[in-house]
């Protein structure tokens, strides 16, 4: 799985929030804000990556245990899948 | 064809048609050296790029060689309307209207002429911003929000209370110069074709909504993240977005964003003139 090109995180008074260049710029039309561990996966994500690594990526950086971790890189993949940007 | 000095640069138009800028662009006239080309062709069809297609969303097909990009807008049939011709730096641009299959030509030229010039402001490092724009005690302030919501109302009732000019209608433009932020006209100013060649220091932007009641909110940043991301010009260059965010966060720092949920009534004038006298004082 990989972030489409053209859409990139930028951060604006302190928040996360995507944004898009290029040809995305022309049908993208949404503001998504990002948390800090949402921002890691989007991050993640631009290279490549799979749901295990993504569930891995989280259990390691945030402590916690793989139910939940899961259920957030599950819930994260649907929303990008959603809004076409994955 | 004219040249016209407008946020700082010389830039010459050929237009066409004058019904939206006679009375609204004189104030800009310079006989300065034009730097910056938009020349408008009327034609009896247009001339497709005889290159290969980039991309294409529903309206609009993309081209490009060495030197230059080119966007076609097309109808619902897929017939080409407007060809926009732009050089790469964003020095030269020429407009292409098929003038047999749309109307009215004078809104369509002026609304590409818009179009174009935001372009050109914004690789510049300007933000423009969709709001009117009236003066208040030497500073700019800015009411914005979507169409129909009451921008204009609320300007006209400053300046007729108050004696406010209303220096751009539609889209004004901000500018951080010596860590101030300064509000640009332009003689693109909206339907109201009210604009004044002027620069202010910007006093606060003025998020509005319509309500039973004259209440001033105080937004989160994710609040004013979201109203400034959906009434600025969104670039669609990766270092573009980087002068754009600086703004943005400079707005946010300095405390330059309120929400302002009105009635439409002159009383909505009246309390954000108190508003703004209470605010100047704080500073």
């Amino acid at each position: 799985m990989k972030i489409k090109e053209g859409f990139i995180v930028k951060e604006i008074a302190g928040k996360n929030v995507v944004v898009t260049t290029g040809d995305e710029a022309l049908n993208f039309n949404m503001i998504m804000h990002l948390n800090s561990s949402a921002k890691l996966l989007f991050e993640t994500l631009k290279d490549g990556s799979t749901e295990e690594q993504l569930i891995q990526l989280l259990m390691d950086t945030y402590d916690v245990d793989l139910e939940v971790a899961t259920r957030d890189v599950r819930g994260f993949i649907q929303v990008l899948t959603d809004k076409n940007i994955l | 064809m004219r040249t016209y000095k407008m946020i700082g640069l010389n830039i010459l138009i050929d237009y066409k048609f004058d019904t939206f800028y006679t009375g609204n662009i004189e104030a800009y006239l310079t006989l300065d050296k034009p730097e910056y080309f938009i020349y408008t062709h009327l034609v009896d069809s247009i001339d497709m790029p005889k290159l290969p297609l980039k991309n294409k969303t529903d309206k609009r097909t993309f081209y490009e060689n060495e030197t230059y990009e080119y966007v076609v807008y097309h109808n619902q049939k897929e017939e080409p309307l407007t060809l926009i011709q732009r050089r790469k730096d964003y020095k030269e641009y020429h407009i292409y209207l098929n003038q047999l299959t749309q109307a009215p030509l004078d809104g369509i030229e002026y609304t590409i002429h818009q179009m174009v010039f935001m372009e050109i402001a914004v690789e510049k490092g300007f933000t423009p911003i969709h709001s009117s724009a009236f003066t208040y005690h030497k500073k700019a302030y800015l009411i914005s929000a979507p169409s129909g919501v009451g921008k204009t109302t609320l300007s006209k009732r400053m300046a007729k209370l108050y004696g406010s000019d209303i220096i751009n209608d539609d889209k004004p433009l901000l500018k951080i110069v010596n860590d101030e932020i300064f509000v640009y006209s332009s003689p693109f100013s909206g339907k109201e074709a009210k604009n004044q060649n002027t620069i202010y220091p910007l006093g606060s932007i003025i998020f509005l909504e319509q309500s039973l009641r004259n209440e001033f909110r105080v937004l989160s940043n994710n609040e004013a993240i979201n109203h400034l991301l959906k009434n600025t010009f969104r670039p669609d260059k990766k270092d573009l977005w980087e002068n754009s965010i600086t703004v943005k966060n400079k707005l946010i720092e300095d405390n330059k964003i309120v929400l302002y949920q009105c009635v439409n009534d002159n009383s909505s004038g009246v309390a954000l003139k108190e508003y703004l006298d209470k605010w100047e004082n704080k500073k």
